[in-house]
């Protein structure tokens, strides 16, 4: 088993990068990326015996709710067309089976045990985030 | 494009079909247009995502963030803690459960084994205290009709609490009489012992026990039990005249069947 000193220097830079993938502001990607670490390093001796990516992203999706329910994002009043503001625009529940998908490409499956949640609504909820994707596009588009 | 549409497009991506399914979807895409943009829009807007630009982590976010998680450790800041919302209701909880238990425990029939007296009554009440009263010679209390279990083995005891100023009503003699069926008829008769009172004003307790018992427990069905006090002269009981525990769990009136 690692070190926590040695689980984050070998996983620093992949959570940042998922960091990045769920949020937009710089602000709100080092608040989640610092929160993430704080919870991983509290809850580090659960993780033997665990896949450590799912356990990782298990404690990426704590940490982005917990920051979401004690800093929320500010209202966008903009009309922005890039496809970051269309993911930041997902609601949590839909941006984490997206991001996690697109990024990582987890099973439905492995999802599932991530998010705690079933498979078919893993599916779902993968399929209503890119519809609303493509609709934010589209609409920017026209 | 209907949302059943989506998820099985948006699983034909993820490879997520079954063997059936994934056929189904194929030859959709290959012989409907729409079904196919929407395939491949789906397809670009992942890639796009993949490809979006990513900053790297700097050195100075990567040393405040491994400080920062170990400080909290080393301070205990981090220590689990139950919500302040579920503290509330757990400290809630663990002062209404046990006077809940303790309520539940001492009112419910089930325990009740206990008769006290009061003016002229045995009651299952614990509210013993009533006016000090005096009688001459003989006195008598007797319970509602009631039903309970003989439980073997429990323990009975009986205390009364008198006093008598008078030489000639210094020896007192208690019998309690038991009709398990309601029927008239003693099924149990036990006579105590008799206690002598002192001269003195003030009031004394008495525990006498049993001389002579004839018949056995049963259970009560709509029986009574009567308790006789005999005494040579005047006699006063006090404000709580004593108690009987008798070997039964859930006594209890008959109205309450």
């Amino acid at each position: 088993m690692h070190s926590f000193e040695q689980l984050y220097e070998s996983r620093a830079d992949y959570l940042f990068f998922l960091c990045q993938r769920l949020e937009d502001s710089e602000e709100r990607i080092e608040l989640l990326f610092m929160d993430v670490w704080r919870r991983i390093r509290r809850d580090f001796l659960q993780l033997s015996g665990e896949a450590e990516e799912k356990w990782l992203c298990r404690k990426l999706v704590e940490s982005h709710r917990r920051i979401y329910r004690k800093h929320p994002p500010e209202e966008d009043t903009g009309v922005e067309s890039s496809l970051m503001t269309a993911v930041t625009g997902l609601g949590l529940e839909y941006r984490w089976p997206f991001v996690l998908k697109e990024s990582v490409d987890f099973s439905y499956g492995e999802l599932a045990e991530i998010l705690g949640i079933p498979e078919p609504t893993v599916r779902n909820r993968i399929a209503r985030a890119r519809a609303q994707v493509r609709r934010h596009l589209e609409g920017a588009q026209e | 494009m209907t949302p059943i549409d989506d998820e099985l497009l948006s699983a034909y991506i993820d490879g997520e079909l079954t063997r059936e399914e994934r056929t189904v979807v194929s030859g959709l895409v290959q012989s409907e247009p729409r079904w196919k943009a929407r395939l491949e829009a789906f397809q670009k807007d992942g890639e796009s995502f993949r490809k979006l630009p990513a900053r790297e982590l700097t050195e100075s976010a990567r040393v405040r963030a491994f400080q920062l998680a170990e400080a909290n450790v080393e301070a205990g800041a981090d220590r689990r803690r139950v919500p302040r919302y579920k503290r509330r209701w757990m400290l809630l909880a663990a002062m209404t459960i046990p006077t809940v238990l303790t309520l539940v425990f001492f009112q419910h029939p089930w325990y009740t084994s206990r008769l006290y007296l009061k003016s002229d009554d045995l009651h299952l009440e614990a509210r013993r205290t009533v006016e000090p009263a005096e009688f001459d010679k003989v006195k008598q209390w007797q319970s509602p009709p009631l039903w309970g279990t003989y439980h073997p083995g429990d323990k009975t005891s009986l205390w009364v609490q008198l006093d008598s100023e008078e030489p000639e009503a210094q020896r007192v003699q208690l019998v309690v009489e038991y009709d398990f069926d309601g029927n008239g008829e003693i099924d149990r008769t036990e006579v105590y012992q008799p206690f002598e009172l002192n001269l003195y004003k003030g009031w004394e307790r008495f525990r006498p026990k049993t001389e002579q018992v004839q018949g056995d427990f049963k259970n009560f069905e709509s029986g009574t039990v009567r308790l006789t006090l005999r005494a040579d002269g005047v006699i006063k009981t006090s404000g709580t005249p004593g108690e009987m525990v008798l070997p039964y769990r859930d006594l209890r009136p008959q109205s309450e069947r």
